[in-house]
C-alpha cells in the first residue's frame, strides 16, 4: 500500500510538470521555439525507430562509461598511493583542486586541440570524475578509525585481511558517495564535450546539429534521451550497491 | 616472560611513566592499579608495541599478544561471530568454537548481531572473547570489567582467570577495582 502510494505520488508530480510544460508550449504557441511534450515524444519515437539512434546512444554511452571506469580505477589507485606516500598527496592536491575549479569548457577546448574530437568526451569525463573519486577516498583514508587500526596491528592481521576487515568497509561510504556525485556530472560534462567537440554520431553532436538547424523538438528529444539514460544508469548503479549490501553502521558521506 | 626496566614515557612534556621496572613470570597474572592518568593504559600500549618513543627497555619473549582494549573496539560492520573470526588468521575457526566461547560468556544468541545491537557490557564481553579466541602467550586487559554489573563482573573474573590458567599464558590486567585485582591476579603493581 505504502509502495503504491509512493508510485502514485511520483506519477502525480510527473503529470503536474508535464501539464505545466504543455500549458507553457500552448501559451507560447510557436513549436519551433518551444515544442509541446507530445511533439517531443513523437520525435523521440521517430528517432528510436532508426538504427542511427542506437549507434549514437551507444557511442555516447561508451565514451562516458569508459571515462567513468578509467577515472574510478585511477582514482582508487591514486588514493591508495597518496594515503601511503604523503609527499605524493601534497603533490597531487593542488592539481586536483585546480581541475575541480577550472571551467569544463576550457578543458574541452584544450582537449580538442590536443587529442582530437573523438577522444574529448572520454577525456573530459575522466577529468571530472577522477578528482571527485580521489578527494572522497583521500578523506576516507584519513578518517579510518585509528582505534580499529590498532586492533588490526595488535592482532597482527595480514595486509589482505586488514583491507577486507577495516580499510574497504571504512572507505565504502566515501566511494559510494563519490560515485553517485560522479555519475550525474560525468553525463553532463560528457555531453557538453560532445556538443563542443562534435565527434561523429554522438548525442552531443546531434544536439549541436539540432541547435544549428533550429530543430527544437530534436533538441528536446535528444536531451530527454540523456535524462532517461542517466536515470537508467543511476538505477543500475543503485541496484549494484544494494547487491554489495548495507550494514547497520553505514552512512553515506560527501566531501565534495 | 617479560622484563620492563626503567621505562619512561611522556606525551609531549607530560611524563606519564617514570623509571618503571617490573618483571612478569611465565603463567603469572599481574594486576596494575593506580589513579587515572598515571599511565596504566599507556603501559599496555607500550607493551603491545602501539607506542614508540619511550626510554628504558622492554624485553619480552611473547610471540603472540592478545589485547582487550578499554573500549571494546569491535568492527561495526561485522557481526559478533565475524568480529571474533576476523582476528584469527593462523587457523580456521569453526562455528562450534565461536558458539562455544560465546556460550561461556553468556552471549550464545548474539552471533549474528552487529555491535550496535549490543549493550556496552555485551560489547566488552565480546572483546574479551575475541582476545581469548585469538590466544597468545601474553594477555593484556585494560579495565575489562568496567562496563559490567557486579554479578557479571564476578562471573567473568572466574571465567577469565580459568581460561588464562588453562593456556598457561601470562597476563597483565589494568583495573581500578581492588576487589577485581585481588580476585584475578597473583600480584598487584601500584602505579602513582
Amino acid at each position: 500500500m505504502k509502495h503504491l502510494w509512493r508510485v502514485c505520488r511520483i506519477l502525480l508530480v510527473a503529470a503536474f510538470w508535464i501539464a505545466l510544460w504543455a500549458f507553457a508550449a500552448w501559451r507560447v504557441g510557436k513549436p519551433l521555439l518551444f515544442p509541446s511534450p507530445l511533439a517531443v515524444l513523437t520525435r523521440l519515437w521517430e528517432l528510436a525507430q532508426t538504427k542511427e539512434f542506437y549507434t549514437v546512444v551507444g557511442n555516447s554511452l561508451w565514451s562516458v562509461l569508459s571515462g567513468i571506469l578509467v577515472a574510478v580505477l585511477a582514482g582508487c589507485i591514486l588514493a591508495t598511493l597518496t594515503a601511503r606516500v604523503k609527499p605524493l598527496r601534497d603533490l597531487l592536491f593542488p592539481i586536483m583542486t585546480v581541475i575541480k575549479a577550472t571551467p569544463v569548457a576550457s578543458f574541452i577546448i584544450l582537449a580538442l586541440i590536443w587529442i582530437g574530437a573523438k577522444k574529448v568526451p572520454t577525456f573530459i569525463t575522466i577529468l571530472i570524475v577522477l578528482p571527485l573519486i580521489w578527494t572522497n577516498l583521500d578523506v576516507g583514508f584519513s578518517k579510518i578509525d585509528r582505534n580499529l587500526w590498532e586492533v588490526t596491528r595488535v592482532y597482527k592481521m595480514p595486509l589482505w585481511r586488514r583491507w577486507t576487515t577495516l580499510t574497504l568497509p571504512s572507505l565504502k561510504p566515501y566511494f559510494v558517495s563519490a560515485c553517485r556525485s560522479s555519475l550525474g556530472l560525468a553525463w553532463k560534462a560528457g555531453i557538453a564535450a560532445e556538443i563542443i567537440a562534435s565527434p561523429r554520431n554522438t548525442i552531443g553532436t546531434m544536439i549541436g546539429d539540432a541547435k544549428q538547424y533550429i530543430l527544437t523538438a530534436d533538441m528536446f528529444a535528444w536531451t530527454l534521451t540523456v535524462i532517461l539514460l542517466s536515470l537508467v544508469i543511476e538505477f543500475v548503479f543503485a541496484a549494484l550497491l544494494n547487491r554489495i549490501g548495507k550494514d547497520p553502521s553505514e552512512t553515506e558521506v560527501s566531501t565534495c | 616472560m617479560l622484563k620492563v626496566d626503567k621505562l619512561s614515557f611522556a606525551y609531549g612534556k607530560k611524563e606519564v611513566l617514570k623509571d618503571l621496572s617490573f618483571q612478569l613470570k611465565e603463567g603469572e597474572i599481574l594486576a596494575v592499579m593506580g589513579p587515572s592518568g598515571c599511565g596504566k593504559s599507556t603501559l599496555l600500549h607500550l607493551l603491545a608495541g602501539l607506542r614508540r618513543g619511550y626510554r628504558g627497555t622492554i624485553t619480552s619473549s611473547a610471540q603472540k599478544i592478545a589485547y582487550a582494549f578499554q573500549e571494546p573496539r569491535l568492527f561495526p560492520w561485522l557481526t559478533v561471530a565475524e568480529n571474533l573470526r576476523a582476528v584469527v588468521t593462523d587457523r580456521k575457526v569453526t562455528d562450534e568454537e565461536i558458539y562455544g566461547i560465546l556460550r561461556e560468556i553468556g552471549l550464545e544468541d548474539t552471533q549474528r548481531l552487529y555491535p550496535s545491537e549490543l549493550s556496552g557490557g555485551m560489547r566488552s564481553r565480546v572483546s574479551l572473547a575475541r582476545a581469548m579466541l585469538y590466544g597468545g602467550d601474553l594477555y593484556l586487559f585494560d579495565e575489562p570489567f568496567a562496563a559490567l554489573d557486579e554479578k557479571a563482573r564476578r562471573e567473568l573474573t572466574v571465567w577469565l582467570k580459568q581460561k588464562i590458567r588453562e593456556t598457561g599464558a601470562s597476563a597483565i590486567f589494568v583495573t581500578h577495582q581492588k576487589g577485581d585485582a585481588e580476585a584475578m591476579a597473583d600480584r598487584i603493581l601500584e602505579l602513582h
